[in-house]
């Protein structure tokens, strides 16, 4: 099947039909297609080279929107609020430790920054009369918790079936006031 | 007529028993007494001041909240907010946090404390990603942090 050669257009141009001919070898260069024998090897390269091309504007992309949310974040009226009011919001979000739908909100805001934690750690008031219930949890992540708390927990009424209770009354890592104030 | 100088230099001519609603500027009326100069205010914008005078215009001859009394200590923890007070919150974030950062300032305990329940309402329910997203706050916590929090947390977390 032969088709007509244009030199001054692309479509409806078949390459194989007059291979030796100067349009077709300018338009092989044109399109860096490759001869059938390279074809493998070539193509491999090119298509990293695009790939590598392709994902440039994507890592830029990226990069931008990360320096976007430094610079939103850094700006943000939130990050003025002093830790002190911070700390009355939160005991505004969380009003009683016994709800457990609370604690799991008290979870949510110590996870959301650094600067939030220490605020959150350090409102006395959320941490006074924790119960420690029944619970399926780490004995050595619960004494570790407590141990960090400490010097905010003011009482800890601790249930007597808790399997962590031995463990935290007598731990080492658990200081004496905070194995006082187990009651 | 007290004169209040804002941080941008504008002066506010504002009647006595409007701005003693501020704790602070009601102290300093009283210690320093009368006078014509003009009390600075070096941490609030006239657009700010203009917000926080409507608040204090609105309750004017209402009783000032006694000043030693937090409203956390007496059990006033609900969500509750006066009709004219949600609106009158109805802000920018931008606004919302100047108007609670000058009243702490100036310390006008009702309208800290509307700002804060409005705050806290607004984040009330929602995960840390969504306040994150919220209040446009970026997560400085390593993944090794995190795993160690999330562990932690786990012991306050059992239902």
């Amino acid at each position: 099947m032969t088709r007509r050669v244009s030199t001054s257009g692309v479509k409806g141009v078949d390459l194989d039909a007059q291979p030796n001919s100067l349009a077709s070898r300018g338009l092989r260069r044109r399109f860096r297609r490759p001869f059938r024998h390279q074809r493998g090897a070539r193509s491999s390269s090119s298509t990293s080279m695009i790939a590598r091309q392709l994902a440039f504007p994507a890592d830029c992309a990226a990069k931008l929107t990360e320096e976007d949310r430094a610079y939103r974040s850094a700006l943000s009226p939130v990050r003025r609020l002093p830790l002190e009011v911070l700390g009355e919001i939160f005991k505004l979000v969380v009003p009683s430790f016994l709800n457990a739908s609370d604690r799991e909100m008290m979870g949510n805001m110590g996870r959301v920054c650094q600067r939030w934690r220490d605020a959150f750690l350090n409102v006395s008031s959320l941490w006074r009369g924790i119960i420690l219930g029944p619970c399926l949890c780490p004995v050595q992540d619960t004494v570790g918790a407590v141990r960090r708390h400490e010097e905010h927990v003011y009482s800890i009424r601790w249930s007597i079936q808790n399997p962590c209770s031995p463990f935290l009354a007598q731990s080492p890592t658990v200081s004496r006031s905070a194995q006082r104030a187990i009651v | 007529m007290v004169l209040l100088l804002t941080s941008d230099n504008e002066m506010f001519s504002v009647a006595e028993d409007v701005i003693k609603r501020s704790a602070y500027i009601k102290n300093m009326l009283e210690d320093v007494g009368e006078s014509d100069l003009p009390i600075p205010l070096p941490n609030v914008e006239s657009n700010v001041l203009v917000k926080i005078l409507e608040y204090c215009e609105h309750y004017r001859g209402e009783p000032l909240p006694a000043s030693d009394v937090d409203p956390a200590e007496i059990g006033d923890r609900s969500l509750d907010i006066a009709d004219w007070d949600q609106k009158y919150m109805a802000v920018d974030q931008e606004m919302l946090f100047e108007i609670i950062l000058a009243a702490n300032y100036l310390d006008i305990k009702s309208l800290l404390d509307v700002g804060c329940k409005t705050v806290a309402k607004m984040m009330k329910g929602k995960s840390s990603e969504e306040i994150r997203t919220l209040f446009n706050i970026a997560n400085d916590f390593t993944p090794e942090e995190e795993a160690q929090i999330r562990k932690e947390n786990a012991w306050a977390e059992c239902r």
